[in-house]
């Protein structure tokens, strides 16, 4: 096992060394620190937005769900679709709006809008309570990898240490830059590893379609929905879809994503590229079916790759496949804990706490907030066990309700607070009410987040119709950005007006 | 094709993309025969509106999403 070992080493001492380089090209601000000063190139964005997007919660889940639950998965390909759509729609607007009025954190959007305090409150609390099981699962996920590809050498308690502790130190010095670059490595890894080792996989029974065949004369329960269990069906299909779009992103560490690019015609090409890498869930079709046919019966469904893996694949390959699995755990966490940090910072401690605090303070700050947060869900990792799928949908489902007022924001003007806080509240009170109360079942068989989204969407239309509008002054603040934005992409803007933007 | 007329076409194939995938018409294709290209039905199908829709995205980045002059 000394090559999985030595692989591991290599995967944990690389993204160091990346993170020290990236960290010398800081200029030391709080705004380089948080957002890359709104100047993160467009290959870093892409690679930093998929691969935060991809977490264990695709790399693993997807391979236990096929393996369990039949084909619903496949809703994935939806789902980066939707995905991609909505970082064109929504980002783009995000990013615009960012740019012109300084804005770092989802907070900073949703209570400029809404002119509320109370709505800033609730959207920071929001995306960083959900966001802790989500880093939760990132961890467990990502440190199991480790401890597998080392052959059990590095036990899971050391492995997840180890995870966090190269991830604290390179965000430590390096800021969003740090993750931007080590993300392009994680990136790299997953997006072929999976698809590789699905096609090498599948050529245990023959190749892909002679998979395809088998599964259809010995298992054909698993070939269309609802599944083997008969558990899985379309209200599994859209509720998975929609919420896991949705929850990722309106996920803190995805909005200052949107804040952080440069160049805006990275908006237009996401949609496609985003869209593309949904390819790679090929590559969990592929193994875990293999897996049906020759490895039955494996308890834990989270262990379907790391067991075909090592089962199948040579060992150096099979090590650089788990640890592509560990990329993608880390490239989600590291944004994560970075992203709550900063809200943390921005949201509370400076919004409340010290409004004049100087721009080292303010980073200063941030960095022991990733130290406090990781502590945090590094306990929780090892204590608060799981399944990946299940605690990752009741993380999506609380950020996801996000997206009622922030579309809210950017095409209906006459929404206003009062609407958005009852929306949220009512949203994420029936989520948790659903997920957490033994005996209640969520109607339909849909995800409860759904039923959030439905009763957000409701009460924030209906309670911003009987309530007073915002205050004029700031609808028609956002009334003249929106259609300066408008205006700009149509072109029917005069030439000097763009310039002075 | 005016600059309108095709935004308004790549918002619509997307959708129609998407409504294909994720409302009940999904369980009309929910089969595994016939066979395509070695794939079950389902399989088959979301592969073809996958591809379909990134495919639209294409296009659409390449015509700026039918605007004059995206941002940059």
């Amino acid at each position: 096992m000394s090559a999985g070992v030595f692989i591991i080493f290599l995967f944990l001492f690389i993204p160091l060394v990346v993170g020290f380089i990236a960290a010398a090209k800081s200029n030391k601000s709080s705004s380089d620190f948080f957002i890359q000063g709104r100047n993160m190139g467009s290959v870093a964005a892409f690679f930093t937005v998929a691969a935060t997007w991809w977490s264990s919660f695709a790399f693993l889940g997807s391979n236990a769900s096929f393996y369990t639950e039949g084909p619903v998965y496949l809703t994935a390909f939806a789902w980066n679709i939707l995905f991609g759509y909505l970082y064109y729609i929504v980002g783009k607007r995000v990013w615009y709006l960012g740019k012109k009025f300084d804005y770092v954190t989802p907070s900073d959007f949703m209570g400029d809008f809404y002119d509320n305090e109370k709505v800033r409150i609730i959207v920071g609390a929001v995306v960083t309570i959900f966001t802790i099981p989500y880093l939760q699962i990132q961890l467990t996920g990502g440190a199991y990898l480790i401890e597998v590809a080392s052959g059990g050498v590095i036990p899971f308690w050391l492995a997840a240490f180890l995870f966090y502790a190269v991830i604290i130190v390179y965000v430590w010095v390096g800021g969003i830059r740090a993750i931007a670059w080590t993300d392009i490595i994680y990136g790299a890894i997953l997006f072929f590893g999976l698809l590789l080792s699905g096609v090498y996989i599948s050529n245990v029974v023959g190749g892909p379609i002679s998979m395809f065949s088998e599964m259809q004369r010995l298992h054909p329960e698993f070939l269309t929905l609802p599944g083997p269990d008969g558990a899985a069906g379309f209200s599994s299909w859209i509720s998975l879809c929609i919420v896991t779009a949705l929850g990722a992103l309106m996920g803190p560490q995805l909005w200052l994503r949107m804040y952080a690019v440069k160049d805006g015609n990275l908006f237009n090409l996401m949609p496609f590229l985003i869209a593309l890498v949904a390819v790679t869930y090929l590559g969990s079709v592929l193994i875990s079916w293999t897996g049906v046919l020759e490895m039955p019966g494996i308890e834990n469904a989270d262990q379907v790759l790391p067991v075909m893996v090592t089962e199948y694949m040579p060992l150096a390959l099979g090590a650089l496949i788990l640890a592509g699995g560990a990329a993608a755990a880390m490239s989600t966490s590291n944004s994560q804990i970075h992203a709550v940090s900063t809200v943390i910072t921005k949201d509370f401690y400076q919004r409340y706490n010290n409004p004049k605090a100087s721009d080292k303070k303010l980073t200063k700050v941030s960095r022991y907030a990733i130290l406090i947060f990781s502590i945090i869900a590094y306990f929780m990792a090892i204590f608060v066990p799981g399944v990946l799928v299940t605690i990752g949908l009741v993380a999506f489902g609380g950020t996801a309700q996000l997206i009622v007022p922030t579309i809210g924001a950017l095409f209906w003007s006459r929404s206003n607070a009062n609407g958005a806080i009852s929306g949220l509240v009512g949203g994420v009170g029936i989520t948790v009410i659903l997920t957490f109360i033994p005996g209640l079942n969520s109607p339909l068989g849909l995800d409860p987040a759904m039923w959030g989204l439905a009763l957000n969407m409701i009460l924030f239309v209906a309670v911003s119709l009987v309530t007073a509008p915002r205050n004029e002054k700031v609808i028609e603040k956002f009334d003249s950005a929106l259609k300066s934005f408008k205006n700009q992409e149509e072109g029917t803007l005069e030439a000097n007006e763009e310039k002075a933007l | 094709m005016s600059n309108k007329k095709s935004k308004m076409f790549f918002h619509v194939a997307v959708i129609f993309g998407l409504i294909m995938l994720e409302t009940p018409i999904v369980l009309m294709a929910n089969n595994i025969e016939p066979v395509i290209f070695g794939m079950p039905f389902l399989v088959f199908w979301v592969l073809f509106w996958w591809f379909f829709c990134t495919i639209i995205f294409l296009i659409a980045y390449m015509k700026k999403w039918g605007k004059k002059n995206s941002i940059r």
